[in-house]
């Protein structure tokens, strides 16, 4: 599983969940997997979870608001249904900043598992760094290539790109972290945004 | 009877051959190392319990996985030519008693994009011929699978595409081969499309040789990958969905595979990722002709030279890909990508007609 350390220091609110189809080695069944990539002090736990063989789900995720809907991570739920999922991300910046937030200050404070983030409780507070400072729309397409553009370690591996096995999604997504940040490292005014 | 088995005795790896032909070679011309080595080390009447279990696992490591089964494959996921952790090539490392880091050297994996093994089709019927002469095999060469290398670059010819199904064949380059004069009508067919379509490969191979040199004459590994992506990126806008009729004149684009079924199932973002990477060498090399237009390599009136006998339906100019390009899905996270991998010698700003980012 990834760890959840400091190298994560991005923070890209948002969520992705590609359609992963990944092999569950106690069922030796196959289940879809949902990666939730967001690249901050969350992320690692977000992924941790996303990544167990019950993936972490947002329910009602179809249309990703904050304002009205509740999110939380739970990893014996049922799967919602593949054409709910869909790329996630958050246009609202706020509801970010608070969702980022209150989600890591909830998952500290109690058990993972039964983390909860209630939209009554969506108070937009906490200081999210370098988040405006940010172009979300090239920082998402890139993650979306570093997701699907896999390299040869991972190709190597793989013999039906539909069928992965956990271990691989849990590489591919390690190596698109290293990416993402190794990219934003060297080439930080590409993503940068006038915005302030 | 005493064998005898040296470490001399094993080839040379022919230039730029793959590690799967080249283990296959081994195998044939010196099967069974370790029993030749144990016999002629110690004689069975004088083994300890230890040395008994030592020569029982060692005997072990070379029949399973590496003997080929009664199938004569490997494993799907083994891709023997780079993945040098996987069973069998840690299996044959051991039987042959090779040095794992001369073994990665020898055969090392560029920094280059690689087709997947799973869809590995493409020869060069000419270099197979002379890994023949050389080596008494039709050796499989590495450089075949390098998705932006669709021309042998020796012999200036796009490559073959052979059985979908042979992938996975530990003698895959025997098999092309054999398949090779086997299928007849099939060449036949390659070689008219190559005929007719000589023009525009022609132009296609120009712009991988000068793509080649850019490569080669980047010293920074990063920017050679920037280089290769935003390359990689072109060619997986040109195939995108709107672009297809440059490509109706080809029977296939994609190597069909045993998961065909299935991929094409597939969402708009995985195929976006993965058609590239099952294109045959007939689409990449028509693709990269595209690119040429696309980064004004090409001109217009080489292109309209070059398509006026065959491919008349072929966009000629940039603006005219583009037309097509600017409504389709894929195309604007393409446009973030090569935004992002542009570098001095290759970059967005060189792309000719109409790209509305």
């Amino acid at each position: 599983m990834l760890k959840t350390d400091h190298n994560f220091r991005y923070i890209l609110p948002f969520c992705f969940t590609p359609k992963f189809q990944v092999l569950d080695i106690q069922t030796d069944g196959r289940k879809n997997c949902f990666v939730f990539f967001a690249i901050d002090s969350v992320t690692g736990r977000i992924l941790h979870y996303a990544l167990g063989y019950d993936a972490t789900i947002t329910e009602t995720i179809d249309n990703l608001n904050f304002i009205k809907r509740e999110i939380w991570c739970a990893p014996n739920k049922r799967l919602p249904p593949l054409e709910r999922i869909r790329l996630l991300r958050s246009g609202n910046l706020k509801a970010n900043k608070c969702f980022i937030s209150k989600f890591n200050k909830n998952i500290n404070s109690k058990n993972a598992n039964e983390a909860f983030l209630p939209s009554s409780k969506l108070i937009v507070r906490g200081r999210v760094p370098r988040l405006n400072l940010l172009d979300f729309k090239m920082l998402e397409s890139f993650v979306i290539h570093c997701i699907y553009d896999w390299p040869q370690n991972v190709l190597c591996r793989i013999g039906k790109p539909t069928i992965i096995a956990a271990d691989v999604v849990n590489d591919i997504v390690d190596v698109a972290v290293r990416r993402v940040n190794a990219i934003l490292d060297r080439k930080p005014a590409v993503f940068g945004t006038s915005t302030p | 009877m005493s064998l005898s088995y040296s470490k001399s005795a094993i080839l040379k790896p022919y230039p730029g051959e793959a590690l799967s032909s080249w283990m296959f070679r081994v195998r044939e011309l010196v099967p069974q190392p370790v029993l030749y080595a144990l016999n002629n080390s110690i004689s069975y009447g004088e083994l300890n319990i230890h040395a008994q279990h030592e020569r029982d696992e060692k005997l072990g490591a070379l029949k399973s996985p590496y003997l080929p089964s009664s199938s004569f494959t490997h494993k799907p996921c083994d891709d023997l030519d780079f993945c040098f952790d996987g069973e069998e090539i840690q299996a044959f490392i051991k039987a042959y008693a090779l040095s794992e880091s001369w073994l990665r050297r020898v055969f090392a994996v560029p920094d280059v994009p690689i087709i997947p093994v799973a869809y590995r089709r493409g020869y060069c019927y000419k270099c197979m011929e002379e890994g023949i002469t050389a080596t008494g095999f039709p050796i499989y060469l590495k450089s075949w699978r390098f998705l932006l290398q669709p021309f042998c670059m020796r012999h200036c010819c796009l490559l073959r595409d052979g059985n979908d199904f042979l992938f996975e064949r530990i003698d895959f380059g025997r098999k092309l081969f054999q398949q090779h004069w086997e299928q007849h009508r099939e060449q036949l067919r390659q070689e008219r499309i190559g005929e007719e379509n000589r023009h525009v490969l022609a132009l296609g191979l120009r712009v991988q040789m000068r793509l080649q040199k850019l490569f080669n004459k980047s010293k920074d590994s990063d920017v050679r990958h920037d280089m290769s992506s935003f390359v990689t990126t072109l060619m997986r806008v040109t195939l995108l969905p709107s672009l297809r009729f440059c490509f109706d004149d080809t029977k296939d684009i994609t190597v069909q595979g045993f998961d065909e079924g299935r991929i094409n199932r597939l969402d708009r973002i995985i195929d976006f990722y993965h058609t590239v990477r099952r294109s045959t060498s007939a689409a990449r090399g028509r693709s990269l002709y595209l690119i040429g237009l696309m980064l004004g390599w090409i001109n217009d009136a080489e292109a309209e030279r070059a398509s006026i006998t065959h491919c008349n339906f072929l966009p000629t100019s940039p603006e005219l890909i583009w037309v097509n390009l600017n409504r389709s899905v894929g195309a604007s996270q393409a446009k973030s990508m090569l935004k992002l991998f542009s570098t001095k010698d290759l970059s967005v700003n060189m792309l000719k007609g109409g790209l509305e980012c």
